[in-house]
């Protein structure tokens, strides 16, 4: 996503209380996003198009995969940014992170 | 209540799902019209024929479990199904396979077995899951679910069990899995609700539907029964096999129920619109009786009068729900055009059979033309031939019966004052025992002595109050005097029909409707009066 762009988007997250649950279920411990819909209160739906519009965005990343016993592949979302910052300046709204780095 | 009370279901319903293959049902209406009561009894009736699942998004049901006892075992059953799933579910390495895993494989394999165990079957055939599959890849790559956006804050709480890890639509694998593990025999699987899974899940309610329609429904024959809240007509009408919708309005203040087969594909449906009663918290559909008064009765039992103000209608439901008929007092019951004769007659036997077991007096102005034979039969076997000539005088202004029955009284048919005078009525039951009864069909009388007959009517009906008689006057609704007569009355009821089902009403005082079940009144004919809340 351009940088622009995803300044934007990153912003419109910010108020999003979703991704706020997101990030605080996963800041400690892995989740997979049936854990996250679950724990979070979020529509399993809406937990999968958040968490992926949050990767994309380099709010959480993929730590780790594991097969189910039906072979399904089911993946576990680390949060990935250690600050976030909410700024509106000169009529624009931006969003500036510190990430965390990976283990 | 009876302890075994079940309610009754439209026998259309039970068919539809018991017709060969998987059928649909879309079970509609607004909050409290009785969705949910209607798809329990449906899973009631149909328990010996098929499995059944029961997906609930409630948290818990008390009143539920009240009147569906089962369910309740029927629910924690289910949970532990789901949960003994959701440990079959577990994440697992798959390399390196060291003995901790081997051991942990056969755990599962074990867990497997009890899981078959718990569901009760061993079948061999499997369910399809073509388009569940589908939709959960869809959601797992973003495809569909709702662009929602939270707007409140809420605490996230760490849970220590975290249940169904790899499960993306719990609910629906946990039903499909059953379904399968049933087959061959059909599954009946009720979803309530289809708005409240779909809210649950985040995605489409059509989605949910179409999935379970091809997979389960049309590969699998499984019957699937939507609760949706709404009663509106929609996009949704056209998704499933059939539609029921519950509706609950309101006709001069009082609540009427109305369930209506919208659509049943592959089944002639004779009757459509049904009134039902949610009673006793069980939903009971009131069905439109071909009634006949039959001629071999049983003996009227008489029935003691509620208390000493008021004579008993010799019902004792009608009792209940009137507090008896009061002496020395006028009642009009007002009977709608519509309303067959019998329903009306099955009312005046048991009244008149109460007064003459009673040996009370009876006089009585036809509001219908009368078979005497066939009276004489019948109030023999409910009263006695004693008591019915001793008690019950008929004046008849028409027929030449003189001395053929004993009691019918021929009067001149020209003067309303002197037929119905009072003192020669009360030498005719002489030996009879008061409070006597004025059973007088008005339409008969105005077309006997004329649109003005109201005047010299109410010369009689004055005297017999006076004396402490319990008048009841007849009247169709469309007659000219109604109000007149109404203002008269100490009680006022009214006798009409609900897209065939007869029910009745007060008027004064106010009442609810009440269907006249005749059902529990083989050789009886005193109706139970069942309340339509």
């Amino acid at each position: 996503m351009p940088g622009e762009q995803a300044r934007r988007t990153a912003a419109k997250l910010l108020a999003d209380d979703y991704a706020g649950r997101i990030l605080s279920a996963t800041y400690k411990s892995p989740r997979s996003i049936q854990q996250l819909s679950r724990l979070c209160d979020i529509p399993i739906a809406v937990a999968y198009r958040r968490v992926a519009l949050m990767e994309r965005l380099g709010l959480v990343r993929c730590v780790r995969e594991d097969e189910s016993y039906r072979g399904k592949k089911v993946k576990y979302y680390s949060c990935a940014v250690r600050s976030l910052e909410l700024s509106f300046k000169n009529g624009e709204f931006s969003a500036s992170l510190d990430p965390l780095r990976p283990e | 209540m009876v302890d075994d009370y079940r309610g009754r279901t439209p026998v259309e319903l039970l068919n539809f799902f018991r017709s060969p293959g998987g059928h649909s049902l879309l079970i509609k209406g607004d909050a409290g019209t009785g969705k949910t009561t209607l798809a329990l009894q449906l899973i009631e009736e149909l328990a010996e024929e098929m499995p059944d699942y029961y997906m609930s998004m409630r948290v818990s049901d008390e009143a539920l479990y009240r009147q569906f006892p089962w369910l309740e075992e029927k629910s924690r059953r289910n949970n532990v199904l789901r949960m003994g799933r959701a440990f079959l579910t577990r994440t697992k390495k798959t390399f390196p396979r060291d003995a901790q895993t081997i051991q942990e494989e056969g755990k599962l394999r074990v867990a497997k077995d009890l899981l078959k165990a718990l569901s009760g079957t061993e079948g061999s055939k499997t369910v399809t899951r073509t388009e569940l599959l589908k939709l959960e890849g869809q959601i797992e790559s973003g495809e569909i679910g709702r662009e929602e956006v939270a707007t409140f804050s809420a605490e996230v709480s760490e849970e220590s069990i975290v249940f169904d890890v790899g499960a993306i639509l719990p609910e629906l694998e946990l039903a499909y899995d059953l379904v399968e593990a049933n087959l061959p025999k059909r599954t009946f699987l009720i979803v309530d609700s289809i708005d409240a899974l779909a809210e649950h899940y985040g995605i489409e309610r059509q989605r949910i539907m179409n999935t379970l329609q091809k997979d389960l429904v049309e590969q699998s024959g499984t019957n699937v029964a939507y609760v949706m809240e709404t009663s509106e007509k929609n996009l949704f009408d056209y998704l499933g096999d059939g539609v029921v919708r519950l509706y609950n309005e309101q006709r001069d203040g009082r609540r009427i129920r109305e369930l209506i087969l919208e659509k049943l594909r592959g089944l002639r449906v004779d009757r459509w619109k049904y009134p039902f009663t949610l009673l006793d918290g069980r939903l009971r559909v009131l069905e439109s009786l071909q009634l006949r008064i039959p001629e071999d009765l049983e003996k009227h039992l008489p029935v003691k009068d509620p208390n000493e103000e008021s004579i008993s209608t010799g019902n004792i439901s009608m009792d209940s729900v009137l507090g008896g008929l009061p002496r020395g007092g006028v009642i009009l019951l007002e009977v709608g055009e519509d309303v067959s004769q019998e329903f009306l007659k099955a009312i005046e036997h048991v009244l008149i059979a109460d007064q003459l077991s009673k040996r009370r007096g009876v006089v009585w102005f036809p509001l219908f033309a009368i078979n005497y034979a066939v009276l004489e039969r019948q109030m023999r076997k409910l009263a006695g031939k004693e008591a019915l000539s001793s008690g019950l005088r008929i004046l008849d202004a028409e027929a030449d019966l003189e001395g053929r029955y004993d009691f019918v009284s021929m009067v001149e048919g020209s003067d309303a004052t002197q037929d119905l005078r009072f003192n020669t009525l009360r030498y005719a039951l002489s030996s009879a025992q008061e409070p006597y009864l004025s059973l007088l069909g008005f339409d008969s009388l105005q077309a006997t002595y004329g649109m003005d007959a109201l005047t010299d009517v109410l010369v009689h009906v004055e005297a017999m109050k006076r004396n402490g008689h319990v008048v009841v006057i007849e009247a169709t609704s469309s007659s000219g005097v109604l109000k007149q007569l109404a203002h008269q009355a100490q009680l006022h009821l009214r006798l009409e029909s609900l897209a065939g089902t007869v029910v009745l009403c007060g008027i004064k005082p106010y009442t609810q409707y009440y269907y006249l079940d005749f059902e529990r009144s083989t050789g009886k004919i005193a109706p139970d009066l069942v309340a339509m809340v």
